[in-house]
C-alpha cells in the first residue's frame, strides 16, 4: 500500500474495519498511530464480533443486491466510483451500477473508469440527469464521446494514460471511494480472477490497481464459486463486499476472435517497413523486448517480425501488452520468453494466461505507473503504436478524430513512448482523404521527444533527435524521408483540409502521465451548412 | 428456374434464415459476397426495391453492404431503374443512410422506407400539387382495381358526391393478375363514365402509394407486424406528403366484411389518419358499404376473375361497368399475349433452413478446393462479390387479396430432382475467392 | 454536353465516389461527403469546374463521396456524364488546366 491511502478518510469505510493495509499490524504502521496503551484481553471476539455467528463469519461480504452493496459501501453524493475496462465493448458493469445509483437518487458522482467505450453511450442520460458530474477516463467513443465533444458536461473530463491514472491516484487527486470491479468468478470472500467463468477477459491488470487503492472494494461477480477461488488476482484481503449480477459482460464482445491478418496491401506494406525498422533499429538482438498494439498494421508487423526472428535466430526475452494471440503464438514458437500481461484483447490470449506459467498477469501500476518503484515500460526496448495525427515535431494525437470529436484513448501510448528505447508509430499517410501529418495537431497526447520513428506507406521519418538511427535505417534500404516531405506529400495528394473550428469552451483536459496538463480539448463548433 | 438457380436460391435462403430473414419471392436479382467458398453477404433487388440485406457477423464493419449496393445499383440501372427504395428494420436505417438513402417514412421499431433519390418524394408531391383543384372537401381513394368493378365505381362515385373533387390513385405494381397499364386504363375508362366524372382526377401509380401485395415481409415475423408496418408506412406517406399536396381532407375505403385482415388494415389506417403525433393535418376516414346484388352479397374483383376464368361473360358483365367488360373482351381477343395469367412461372417457394442446408452440403461437396498456391496462404480470406441474377420471380403467392401466407413446403423428393444428370454448381460458388485479390495485385 | 439518360459511375468503396446523373431541365448538384467538414467546399468547386468544362448546363447530379481524391471525383464525374449520352467527350476541352 502506498502512503496516501493510509490517511484516507476512515469515515468512508463501514464501521468495524480495523486494518488499514493488507497484512500489517497496528504497531507496525506507526507507533504514533496507537494513541493509548493496548487494552487488556476482553474475550476472543471482543474486537472481531463478526466471527461469532457462523454464517456472518463466512458470508459477511455477500450482498443480496446491488442496492445492498451500494448502501453498505457508504457511498455519498459527490463521491468517486471506479470501474475497470477489461471487458471493453462487452462491458455491462458500468451501466448496471450507474443505473442502480441513479435509481437510488445519487447525484454529482465522479466516474473514474479506467476507460470507456461505445457501449457506454447511455451514460449521456445519467450525466444530463446530474447523477454523474465528473469523469476521469483514458478515452471514450461513440455517442458518449460525441456528446462530450459537443459540450455535454459542465466540468471538463479528465483524460489520462493508463500509467497516468495511477499517478493521479498516488498524487491524491483521484481518490476512489468505491470501486465496483466486475469479475467473471469470485468466491464469497472476494478472491477473483479473470481467467475462469463465462465472461472471462483474461488479465485484470486495471482492476487490481483499484482493488489495492480504493476506499471500498465491491466485487461485482457473474458467478460465485466455492472458496477459495485461487489463484486470485483480486484478493480476499482487498475486497469489502461481494455481489452477484446476471451479466458482467457480453462474451462475444469482450474477447473477440483472434484478429485475422489483414489482406490490405497497403497495411501489409506499412507492416513490412515497420518490421524492417525494428530489425535494423540497433535493438534487435537476442534477448530484446517488444510491445505491439492491436491495429491491423501492428498485428501484421508482429507476424513479419516473427518470421525474421525465426530466420535469424533472434529471440525476444519478453513481450509486453495489451496481449493478442499473435504474441502468444510467437511464444509458442519459442521466439518470446515471457509475456507480461496487463490486458488481453482476444480469447486466445485470455485462455493462454490461464494455463501458461510464462505468461504472467501484471497490474497497470507494474505496467506503466511513472511513480512506481518499477514499471515494465521502463525496461522495454521497442513498442509499436498507432496515431490519429502526428505533427512536424512528432507530437502525436490518439484522442480526437479528423472532425474534432473524441474517438480514441490515451491508453498506454505516452507511457510506452516514454519508457521504451524506441517507439515506432505505424499509420497510413492518408486515411481515406484525411492526412495524418499535420502542421498543427487537434490534440496533443504524446510529446514528440519520446517518439522515435514514423512509418507510413509513403516512407519512414525518423525523429531528428536520432540521426544515427536515421543513418542505420537508410543504410538498410528503408525509404527514409524527412517528416516535412511526408507533410508536403499529404497535402499534394489530398489537398489542404479546412481547419476545424472550435468554440472557447473546454470539454476536456489531457493529462500527461506525470499529471501535468499537456493539452486541452475544446468544444467542436457545429457546421452552419 | 434452372436447377443451378435453384441451388443458388437455396444457398441464399439458408444464409438469410441464419440471419433471421426470409427471401421475399419477388426478388429477381441478388448481389452476393463470398469468402472461402461460403456466402457472407447478400442484397436483393425486386424491381426498384432493395431488400433482403444480410451480412455475416464476422464481416460487419467492412463496408460489405456498400460493395453489394454498388453492384445492385448497376444491375438496377441495366433493368431501367435509376432510383431505388429500400424497406428494412429501423436499426439499419443508419447504414443505408450512409450509402446514399434518405428515410421517408418510418414505423418506430418496426419498419422504415428509404429512397436514394434526394428529390424523389419532393418531385412527386410537386407533380401532384400541379394537379390540385380548388374546393373543399377533397377526397382520396386508393384502388388496385384488378379489374375495375361496379364496386369500385360505386365507391368512387359515392366519394365524388360528398366532395368538391376526388383524387383516385391506382396502385402501380405489375404483380396483380392484370398488368398495371390495363388496370389504369380500365380505371380511367370507368371513371370517365361516372356521373361525377368531372370532379374526379385519376393519378397513375407511384412508389409512394404502396402496394400491399408487394410490401416486403422478409424482415417481419408476424402477420400482424406486416399489417402494422405496411399501413404505417403507406398511410404516413399519404397523410404527410400526398394529402397536403392535393389538399385531401377525406379518405374513402370500401368495407371488407369477409376479410379480417383487410378489416384490420382499415382500423389501423383510421388510426394513422387521425393520430395527433403526426406533423400533418388529420384526414377524415370513411368506410363505405360494399355494393351488393340480389344474388351476390358484395361485388369483388376476385369474383370477376373467377367468372372470367370460367368464361362466364354474362356473369362478368353483371359485376362490372360496360367500359370494363368491353376492355376485357378486347384483351381476351388478343392472340399472342395472355392478359390474364392463370398460371405463373412454377418457381418453388422459399425452402426451410434445413432443406436449404441439405442442398448446400450437396453442392459444396462438388466444388473443388480453391487452389491458393499462387498466393500466400494467409491472404486467403478476401471477399469477392458476384451477381446471381434472373431468378424467376415467384409471384403466385402475391395475387390474392390476402397477404401472402407462407406456402407449405413441397415434399422433398419433388424438389431434389434426383435421377437426372448432376447439375453444375451455380457459377458464384465455383468462382475462386482469390479472383478478386489476384486481380488487384496484377 | 447534354445528359440524355440516367447513368452511374463509381462505387461506394472507401476513397471512391458514386456519381449518378439524370436528365433534368436545370442543373442541380447534390453532394454528400464523408469529409464534408474538411473538403466539402473544395469538392463542390471541383464538381462545378468539371461540369463547366464538360459543357453540362442541365441535369441532376447526385454524388456520394466516401473520401475520394480530386482525381477520382473528376474521373467518375466525367465517366457518368459520358455514359449518359452518345455524344463524344471533348478531350481537348477537358485537358485544359
Amino acid at each position: 500500500m502506498t502512503v496516501p491511502s493510509l490517511v484516507q478518510d476512515a469515515a468512508a469505510r463501514p464501521a468495524g474495519r480495523l486494518e488499514a493495509a493488507a497484512g500489517s499490524s497496528l504497531a507496525a504502521v506507526a507507533p504514533s498511530a496507537v494513541a493509548a496503551p493496548p487494552p487488556p484481553f476482553a474475550g476472543w471476539s471482543a474486537q472481531t464480533p463478526h466471527l461469532v455467528d457462523e454464517s456472518v463469519k463466512t458470508g459477511r461480504k455477500l450482498c443480496a443486491s446491488l442496492e445492498e452493496a451500494v448502501k453498505r459501501s457508504g457511498l455519498q453524493d459527490g463521491g468517486t466510483i471506479s470501474f475497470h475496462h477489461g471487458f471493453r465493448e462487452g462491458d455491462k458493469v458500468v451501466l448496471a451500477v450507474v443505473d442502480e445509483l441513479a435509481r437510488l437518487g445519487y447525484k454529482n458522482l465522479t466516474l473514474a473508469s479506467s476507460s470507456l467505450n461505445s457501449c457506454h453511450g447511455r451514460l449521456v442520460e445519467h450525466i444530463r440527469a446530474g447523477v454523474i458530474s465528473r469523469v476521469y477516463t483514458s478515452g471514450m467513443r461513440g455517442r458518449l464521446a460525441a456528446a462530450v465533444s459537443r459540450g455535454l458536461m459542465e466540468t471538463p473530463v479528465t483524460v489520462h494514460s493508463h500509467g497516468g491514472r495511477i499517478a493521479l491516484m498516488d498524487l491524491g487527486e483521484l481518490r476512489v471511494d468505491v470501486a465496483f470491479l466486475g469479475v467473471p468468478t469470485c468466491d464469497l470472500f472476494g478472491n477473483a480472477n479473470g481467467v475462469s467463468g463465462r465472461s472471462r477477459c483474461g488479465s485484470l491488470g486495471y482492476a487490481m490497481v483499484d482493488a489495492a487503492r480504493a476506499g471500498v472494494v465491491v466485487a461485482v461477480a457473474e458467478q460465485i464459486v466455492p472458496y477459495p477461488n485461487v489463484p486470485a488476482s483480486i484478493l480476499q484481503d482487498q475486497v469489502d463486499l461481494v455481489v452477484q449480477v446476471d451479466e458482467i459482460g457480453d462474451p462475444s464482445k469482450i474477447s473477440v476472435g483472434a484478429a485475422r491478418l489483414t489482406t490490405n496491401p497497403r497495411e501489409l506494406l506499412i507492416a513490412s517497413y515497420a518490421a524492417a525498422v525494428m530489425e535494423h533499429s540497433g535493438y534487435f538482438a537476442e534477448g530484446f523486448s517488444m510491445q505491439a498494439g492491436t491495429g491491423a498494421s501492428a498485428i501484421a508487423t508482429t507476424r513479419y517480425l516473427g518470421k525474421r526472428m525465426a530466420e535469424l535466430g533472434v529471440r525476444a526475452a519478453w513481450g509486453l501488452g495489451g496481449i493478442t494471440g499473435d504474441m502468444v503464438d510467437l511464444q509458442r514458437e519459442g521466439l518470446v520468453g515471457k509475456i507480461l500481461d496487463t490486458q488481453d484483447f482476444d480469447a486466445q490470449a485470455a485462455a493462454d494466461l490461464a494455463v501458461n506459467p510464462d505468461h504472467v498477469e501484471i497490474t497497470a501500476s507494474q505496467y506503466a505507473n511513472p511513480f512506481a518503484k518499477g514499471a515494465a515500460v521502463d525496461q522495454l526496448d521497442m513498442v509499436i503504436l498507432s496515431a490519429l495525427e502526428i505533427d512536424l515535431d512528432f507530437n502525436v494525437n490518439v484522442l480526437t478524430g479528423s472532425d474534432g470529436i473524441i474517438l480514441g484513448a490515451s491508453g498506454g501510448h505516452c507511457d510506452t513512448s516514454a519508457g521504451a528505447k524506441l517507439s515506432i508509430i505505424v499509420t497510413p499517410l492518408l486515411r481515406g482523404r484525411i492526412p495524418m501529418v499535420r502542421d498543427k495537431l487537434t490534440t496533443k497526447v504524446t510529446p514528440g521527444e519520446t517518439i522515435g520513428v514514423l512509418v507510413t506507406d509513403h516512407g519512414v521519418a525518423v525523429n531528428p533527435r536520432r540521426p544515427e538511427l536515421a543513418e542505420r535505417l537508410a543504410a538498410a534500404g528503408l525509404p527514409v524521408v524527412g517528416i516535412e516531405q511526408l507533410y508536403d506529400r499529404c497535402n499534394a495528394i489530398a489537398g489542404k483540409p479546412r481547419p476545424l473550428e472550435f468554440t472557447d469552451r473546454v470539454v476536456g483536459f489531457v493529462r500527461y502521465r506525470d499529471g501535468s496538463v499537456i493539452d486541452t480539448v475544446y468544444q467542436v463548433k457545429e457546421a452552419s451548412r | 428456374m434452372t436447377t443451378g438457380d435453384m441451388r443458388a436460391a437455396a444457398a441464399i435462403d439458408a444464409f438469410l434464415a441464419a440471419n433471421h430473414l426470409r427471401r421475399d419471392p419477388d426478388v429477381t436479382v441478388f448481389a452476393v459476397a463470398q469468402a472461402q467458398g461460403r456466402l457472407v453477404g447478400c442484397l436483393g433487388l425486386a424491381r426498384d426495391v432493395v431488400k433482403c440485406a444480410a451480412i455475416d457477423e464476422e464481416h460487419r464493419g467492412e463496408n460489405l453492404l456498400g460493395r453489394l449496393l454498388t453492384d445492385i445499383r448497376y444491375q438496377a440501372l441495366r433493368r431501367g431503374q435509376a432510383h431505388l427504395c429500400c424497406y428494412t428494420k429501423p436499426v439499419y436505417a443508419e447504414q443505408f443512410t450512409a450509402l446514399g438513402f434518405h428515410p421517408i417514412a418510418e414505423v418506430p421499431n418496426l419498419a422504415v422506407l428509404l429512397e436514394d433519390d434526394p428529390h424523389g418524394l419532393s418531385d412527386y408531391t410537386a407533380s401532384l400539387a400541379a394537379r390540385r383543384r380548388p374546393g373543399s372537401p377533397v377526397g382520396g381513394v386508393v384502388v388496385n382495381a384488378d379489374p375495375f368493378t361496379l364496386g369500385h365505381a360505386h365507391l368512387i362515385e359515392f366519394a365524388a358526391q360528398q366532395c368538391a373533387v376526388v383524387h383516385v390513385f391506382v396502385v402501380g405494381e405489375d404483380v396483380s393478375h392484370f398488368r398495371y397499364k390495363d388496370r389504369l386504363a380500365m380505371v380511367r375508362a370507368g371513371v370517365a363514365a361516372l356521373p361525377s366524372a368531372s370532379r374526379i382526377v385519376v393519378h397513375p401509380g407511384s412508389r409512394y402509394v404502396v402496394s400491399r401485395l408487394t410490401f416486403p415481409q422478409y424482415f417481419l415475423k408476424e402477420a400482424a407486424d406486416v399489417s402494422r408496418a405496411y399501413t404505417g408506412i403507406d398511410v404516413q406517406l399519404f397523410r404527410r406528403h400526398i394529402a397536403p399536396a392535393l389538399g385531401i381532407t377525406d379518405r374513402f375505403v370500401g368495407e371488407e366484411p369477409a376479410s379480417a385482415i383487410t378489416a384490420r388494415y382499415n382500423a389501423e389506417m383510421a388510426d394513422w389518419l387521425r393520430r395527433p403525433d403526426i406533423d400533418a393535418p388529420p384526414v377524415a376516414f370513411h368506410v363505405i358499404d360494399r355494393l351488393g346484388l340480389p344474388d351476390v352479397p358484395f361485388i369483388s374483383a376476385s369474383l370477376v376473375r373467377s367468372r372470367l376464368a370460367a368464361g362466364d361473360w354474362a356473369g362478368v358483365a353483371e359485376l362490372t361497368p360496360p367500359t370494363t367488360s368491353d376492355y376485357l373482351r378486347r384483351l381476351a381477343a388478343k392472340p399472342a399475349k395472355a392478359a390474364v395469367s392463370a398460371e405463373l412461372a412454377a418457381a418453388p417457394p422459399p425452402l426451410t433452413a434445413e432443406e436449404a442446408q441439405d442442398i448446400m452440403a450437396e453442392v459444396l461437396a462438388e466444388v473443388p478446393d480453391a487452389s491458393v498456391s499462387d498466393v500466400p496462404a494467409d491472404l486467403s480470406d478476401a471477399v469477392s462479390t458476384a451477381i446471381v441474377a434472373d431468378l424467376d420471380a415467384d409471384v403466385s403467392g402475391l395475387c390474392a387479396e390476402e397477404p401472402p401466407a407462407q406456402a407449405a413446403p413441397k415434399p422433398k423428393a419433388a424438389r431434389r430432382g434426383r435421377g437426372g444428370p448432376r447439375p453444375q454448381p451455380p457459377a458464384f460458388l465455383s468462382q475462386k475467392p482469390l479472383a478478386f485479390l489476384s486481380a488487384q495485385l496484377s | 454536353m447534354d445528359i440524355e439518360r440516367d447513368a452511374i459511375a463509381g462505387t461506394l468503396e472507401s476513397s471512391d465516389v458514386l456519381v449518378r446523373v439524370s436528365p433534368h431541365p436545370v442543373l442541380e448538384v447534390d453532394l454528400t461527403s464523408a469529409v464534408e467538414a474538411q473538403y466539402g467546399d473544395d469538392i463542390r468547386q471541383l464538381i462545378d469546374d468539371t461540369l463547366r468544362r464538360l459543357g453540362v448546363q442541365a441535369g441532376r447530379i447526385v454524388i456520394e463521396d466516401r473520401g475520394a481524391l480530386d482525381c477520382t471525383v473528376r474521373a467518375r464525374l466525367e465517366a457518368a456524364v459520358a455514359r449518359s449520352t452518345d455524344q463524344p467527350l471533348d478531350y481537348a476541352a477537358l485537358g485544359e488546366a
